[in-house]
């Protein structure tokens, strides 16, 4: 072989190193607080560090006391909280604007979102969680997901389609919240009127339990629970009984 | 003896970086848990209030959470969700109930707990916890914390 073509299959090899090796970024580390690891498709967990370029698979962790910004390329800004991970999933781009797609395994996250001003073209951002991929449109979100309360989802500006892990879609309005668990989903129509349900004190159209409940719910020196208040009351009346009766209280019987 | 103090400062700060990854790999080891013991527990909720690294042996972080009254037991038994109760309520600030005050179990402790939204309340105080549900739990009652400490400056 002569020089010639040995210095063409050199530099053809090293291109195809240096291709491999230079994968499109996809979004950026804005701001650092605490410790924030990431690691690239399962490698070696490394610290992060202002302005590193995070490709696609990319998985990040928040430890305790902790909190990142990572700015992506369409402009879109996500925050993640403490003891939060999530993976990069996939980032893309063409004539319909741009995609993100994330996992949301543990913690919360807020997506904002930047409106596309060509009318064509939308930056879609899709965060999976264990229970349901959220649709995030030109706007501002919150996610979170733990294994006890399952996914919860709140509109802080414009609205959302959420799908739920029985390919259930609802949409969630802005101001609106949803929950979905292993129990199923809560629409935000359900969430905004059990929130906004009161119980009126009234012997007419009142049980004793809501009763109950409406006197404690607004004390916080002690838990509005209303078993807790049932129960409390039942040892009470036993004390009172057992002490009119002269004999002592035994707790393991109640 | 610029040589001795440049030496001091530098293995000072190698100290101190190395102390950011094993409070970060500790976290890790206890999240990936399937069941976890009361002593990751004490870890996981010294590293939420920053005192992981003042306590350099697991011996000494329990000592510290024993002495603050907030965990009973050995720190080798797994973890219980009565347990988990019992130490969320008395660090986070949860609101407690009257049986919780007067008897200080963790069944009402648990039962505080649940009626705050901080765990589900599928489980009984018996039930193990798994690493993913500690973090959770843990995240779920600095939420509530941060919430209950915001709401007079927001109503």
């Amino acid at each position: 072989m002569n020089f010639g073509k040995q210095a063409v299959l050199f530099l053809a090899i090293l291109q195809g190193a240096l291709a491999a090796e230079k994968s499109p970024v996809v979004a950026k580390f804005e701001m650092l607080s605490g410790h924030v690891q990431y690691r690239l498709q399962g490698g070696q967990w490394k610290d992060a560090k202002l302005g590193l370029a995070l490709p696609a698979f990319t998985e990040l962790e928040t430890g305790p006391r902790s909190k990142v910004i990572l700015v992506f390329a369409n402009g879109s800004t996500l925050a993640l909280n403490s003891l939060t991970s999530v993976m990069l999933d996939k980032y893309g781009t063409g004539s319909y604007g741009s995609q993100v797609v994330m996992s949301l395994r543990s913690g919360r996250l807020l997506a904002k979102i930047p409106k596309n001003k060509n009318g064509a073209q939308r930056h879609h951002f899709y965060v999976r969680t264990p229970t349901v991929v959220a649709g995030v449109r030109g706007t501002i979100e919150e996610i979170s997901y733990s294994p006890d309360r399952g996914s919860e989802i709140k509109m802080h500006e414009s609205g959302s389609d959420v799908v739920d892990r029985n390919r259930a879609k609802t949409l969630l309005p802005q101001g609106g919240q949803s929950t979905a668990n292993r129990e199923g989903a809560v629409t935000a129509d359900k969430t905004a009127r059990r929130a906004q349900t009161s119980t009126l004190v009234s012997s007419q159209v009142s049980t004793a339990g809501e009763a109950e409940f409406s006197y404690t719910s607004g004390d916080f020196t002690f838990s509005p629970n209303s078993p807790d208040f049932t129960e409390f009351l039942r040892i009470y009346e036993r004390f009172a009984q057992d002490a009119a009766a002269g004999e002592t209280l035994i707790l393991d019987k109640l | 003896m610029k040589r001795g103090i440049l030496l001091f400062l530098l293995t000072a700060g190698f100290l101190l970086a190395a102390d950011k990854p094993r409070e970060m790999e500790r976290y890790r080891q206890i999240a990936e848990k399937p069941h976890v013991t009361v002593q990751d527990m004490v870890d996981l909720i010294l590293m939420t209030r920053g005192e992981f690294e003042k306590n350099h042996t697991e011996a000494q972080r329990f000592q510290m959470a024993r002495n603050e009254g907030w965990v009973k037991g050995e720190p080798v038994v797994l973890l219980d969700r009565g347990a988990l109760a019992y130490a969320l309520i008395l660090n986070y600030n949860i609101t407690r109930g009257w049986l919780f005050r007067l008897t200080r179990w963790n069944r009402y402790a648990l039962r505080d707990v649940q009626e705050a939204g901080v765990l589900s309340p599928r489980y009984s105080a018996g039930n193990s916890v798994s690493g993913a549900q500690l973090v959770g739990a843990i995240n779920a009652a600095e939420e509530y914390k941060t919430e209950k400490e915001e709401w007079p400056s927001r109503h």
